[in-house]
């Protein structure tokens, strides 16, 4: 045991240290200094995590939702419909501001339920270069809509590819898929074009009354970009089908059902690093179709109606829905003496239709105009401080009988670096509205006559980090604040309700890391974190734990990357997913691949319950893995 | 062995404090030494103004301004520099591009260049015959 151990031990270091010579090593600290996140990264934006090209590459990140569940404080979940959706609680409206994700300037977000992660958790990541994550009410001038998390997602540099490539994987339980892009730089033209294909077989569910619910999904993705000189077109189309997982039966008694939709989206794109000047216009369209039936005597749901017998089964869903988003921003970089100001303007229109409901939809409520101001202020005292201050006001203009209204934000900050210690300190406060679903829901689901109050959170956070050549260590805590939080009831009635929570919660977290780099070419990194809950309105506090142990390390042909992600979190068995990729890299053109994610099968798993209001029964279903258990082999080859 | 333990750390130290046009400049010196066998060779940048002036600044190369002297010249447009160079037997060229490395590569010694996100190096293995280059063993991956 003592040798093999003492074995391991050797190779761990030997891989990174010993194992290359200089050119290797030279070549490994060029790849890791001039990745391009070392050119976007914004370390006064907030609380950073970044995840380069060499990092995505060696983990075989092939879905964003393989990056989520890596996330401090972050708890990877799906909701009903087997979609991804971190903040998923049964019943509750979806949390308006709890991630923002990125594709370079284009927000992905939902117009329903202003979510992207639903339908884009499942986003195949080869056309995507690196990711940077920013904990905590991040700086204003992301723009419009502010997010406790905004995940920011860079495409490949045509410059940086220079080829044509596809590649073919297999996974277990049949998933496959098959991808390719073409990369380059033609005369004053660079070039990106990316499609893919996949289809993500899953364990079925077996529901306790017999019923198999399947999560199976089959996903093509298209994505292009040209730009040249300042200017940047970007385009994405996206088809797939999903099967919904439980479906909208109260019963749990749904057979099959599934959604297709379709997304479009187009922008063109302008940054004039000279004068410090961008700017963006882009439009995006989507339409899902929702099927979904159960059988006598189970309905799939009812609405009540004026005359006896007062209430209206149905036994059939087809609901159509249509988004558009149409968005522009402009934003101007300013530079005088020691200040830095960035200053913008942006608008979002946001429309949804919905067709077909087994239910009366009205749709005098169906849009919402978003304008936003933001301004953010940095000064630099000296080579090490620097202080940063910015402010965003949004103003929402809806349709219907909503009420229009202003929330703002806003954010102070001091950073001092010396090359060794690093410490970063931020005041936050950020107001946010109840996304369209829940304004809609309460009104004509609900037939409530009060729309839910805007939320408002605060947070101060401190990171503390301490560098040197090969190592990093650092400590970040934080406690937040949620006041007005907008949640799901029964009023006096016994109706469903859509309201505000009346006390204020508060959350202390705590996280630790320590970094440690072999060489250029092998790192380890240990995390772990703690969130103290005080949820109050009746609700019991909770404290969730988390952390992370990766190892990656490039040998010779081989690209090698473990993780152990370990999360423990209230009422859920904890869970500790084991992940592991191996890239072989044959030769320049032909590269072979293996992954294997929770090998263990003992990720963290989450529970699920329906409720039938007319006959008060709870079905439950626990215990239901989010996380998928799979092998991929794959290979890929470079023309 | 002792002394080698003793250098590594350092090396390394010396890495992490280099930035990424320094490693750049840095690749490029050890190329030069492997295809030449000089310590000292005179190399030629055909870049760009910024990088030729940064890579001057930076690097323990004898970086020369014209053509006519260097040991090796990089560029990133082969053809373009055999029209402004006549280059003499002996002088060898590295290439920036793969896409230009692949146009000219009966001419060129090898290429280091990005592709697929990352930084590449090749050695011609034809050219490095002809010239009657010998190449250290661990260094034999990079020839094709």
């Amino acid at each position: 045991m003592r040798i093999s151990v003492s074995i391991a031990l050797a190779a761990l270091l030997s891989c990174g240290v010993w194992g290359s010579d200089d050119l290797d090593a030279l070549l490994g600290e060029y790849a890791q200094k001039a990745d391009l996140s070392e050119q976007t990264r914004r370390e006064s934006a907030g609380f950073l995590q970044v995840y380069t090209r060499q990092d995505l590459d060696r983990m075989q990140i092939r879905q964003l939702k393989e990056l989520l569940e890596r996330i401090p404080f972050f708890r990877y979940t799906e909701d009903k419909y087997g979609l991804t959706n971190p903040f998923y609680e049964p019943y509750q409206p979806p949390v308006p501001n709890g991630v923002k994700v990125y594709i370079n300037d284009h927000t992905i977000s939902g117009v329903f339920t202003n979510d992207g992660l639903r339908v884009f958790g499942q986003m195949d990541m080869s056309f995507i270069d690196h990711a940077e994550i920013y904990l905590g009410i991040p700086s204003q001038t992301f723009g419009i809509e502010s997010a406790y998390y905004v995940i920011k997602l860079y495409t490949k540099n045509p410059k940086r590819e220079n080829t044509s490539l596809i590649g073919a994987l297999l996974g277990s339980r049949g998933t496959s898929e098959v991808y390719g892009y073409q990369a380059g730089v033609k005369e004053n033209f660079d070039y990106l074009a990316f499609a893919n294909y996949s289809h993500l077989n899953r364990q079925d569910v077996k529901a306790p009354n017999g019923n198999t619910l399947h999560r199976d999904k089959e996903y093509s993705t298209g994505y292009g970009q040209l730009q040249s000189g300042h200017h940047r077109l970007e385009l994405q189309v996206m088809k797939g089908k999903s099967d919904a997982f439980m479906g909208d039966s109260p019963d749990l008694m749904s057979i099959n059902p599934d959604f297709d939709f379709s997304y479009f989206y187009g922008g063109w794109y302008y940054d004039n690093p000279d004068n410090g000047l961008k700017a963006f216009v882009n439009a995006s369209y989507s339409v899902s179709l929702y099927d979904d039936r159960t059988e006598p005597p189970y309905p799939l749901g009812f609405y009540e109606i004026e005359q006896p017998p007062y209430v209206q089964f149905y036994y059939e869903d087809h609901t159509r829905i249509e988004e558009f988003i149409y968005e522009a921003q402009l934003k101007k970089r300013f530079k005088y003496g020691k200040f830095v100001n960035e200053t913008g303007l942006q608008a979002r229109y946001k429309k949804f239709n919905l067709a077909d409901t087994p239910y009366p939809s009205p749709d005098d409520y169906n849009a919402q105009t978003l304008l936003s101001f933001f301004s953010e202020e940095s000064y630099l005292f000296d080579d090490h401080r620097m202080a940063v201050a910015s402010i965003k006001v949004d103003r929402s203009i809806e349709n219907g009988h909503v009420e229009d209204s202003t929330v703002y934000s806003g954010r102070v900050g001091f950073i001092y670096n010396n090359g060794n210690w690093i410490s970063k300190s931020f005041l936050m406060y950020a107001e946010s509205l109840p996304v369209m679903q829940a304004y809609y829901a309460n009104r004509y689901l609900f037939h409530q006559d009060e729309d839910p109050d805007k939320e408002q959170g605060a947070v101060g956070a401190t990171k503390l980090i301490y560098r040197t050549g090969q190592n990093e260590i650092s400590f970040l805590a934080s406690k937040m604040f949620r006041k007005d939080s907008c949640y799901f009831f029964l009023d006096e009635n016994g109706n469903g309700k859509y309201g505000n929570l009346p006390d204020t919660m508060s959350f202390n977290t705590f996280m630790a890391e320590l970094k440690h780099n072999f060489s250029p070419l092998a790192k380890i990194s240990l995390n772990g974190w703690e969130s103290i809950n005080i949820l109050r309105n009746g609700l019991g506090s909770s404290k969730t734990f988390g952390g992370v142990l990766s190892w990656s390390a490039t040998v010779d042909k081989l690209d090698m990357h473990t993780d152990f992600i370990y999360q423990r979190f209230e009422d859920l068995k904890p869970g500790l997913d084991w992940n592991m990729a191996v890239t072989y890299r044959y030769s320049r053109a032909l590269s072979l691949f293996l992954k294997a994610n929770d090998i263990l099968g003992r990720a963290l798993k989450q529970n699920y319950y329906v409720y039938n209001p007319l006959t008060g029964v709870t079905t439950r279903l626990d215990g239901v893995d989010v996380i998928d258990r799979r092998l991929w082999v794959g290979l890929e080859y470079q023309f | 062995m002792r002394r080698l333990l003793l250098f590594l750390p350092f090396l390394l130290l010396t890495l992490w404090a280099a930035t990424a046009d320094e490693l750049k400049i840095r690749i490029m010196e050890s190329l030069a030494r492997l295809v030449t066998h000089k310590e000292n060779p005179g190399v030629y940048i055909d870049t760009g103004k910024r990088f030729d002036t940064k890579a001057a600044a930076l690097s323990k190369m004898r970086i020369v301004s014209s053509c006519e002297t260097a040991d090796v010249l990089f560029t990133e447009n082969v053809g373009a520099l055999m029209e402004r160079c006549r280059i003499r037997p002996g002088q060898l060229v590295f290439s920036l591009s793969y896409r230009d490395y692949l146009a000219h590569k009966e001419r060129t010694i090898g290429a280091f260049f990005w592709q697929k996100g990352r930084p590449n190096i090749i050695l011609n293995g034809e050219e490095l015959e002809k010239e009657r280059i010998e190449i250290p063993k661990r260094y034999e991956k990079y020839v094709e």
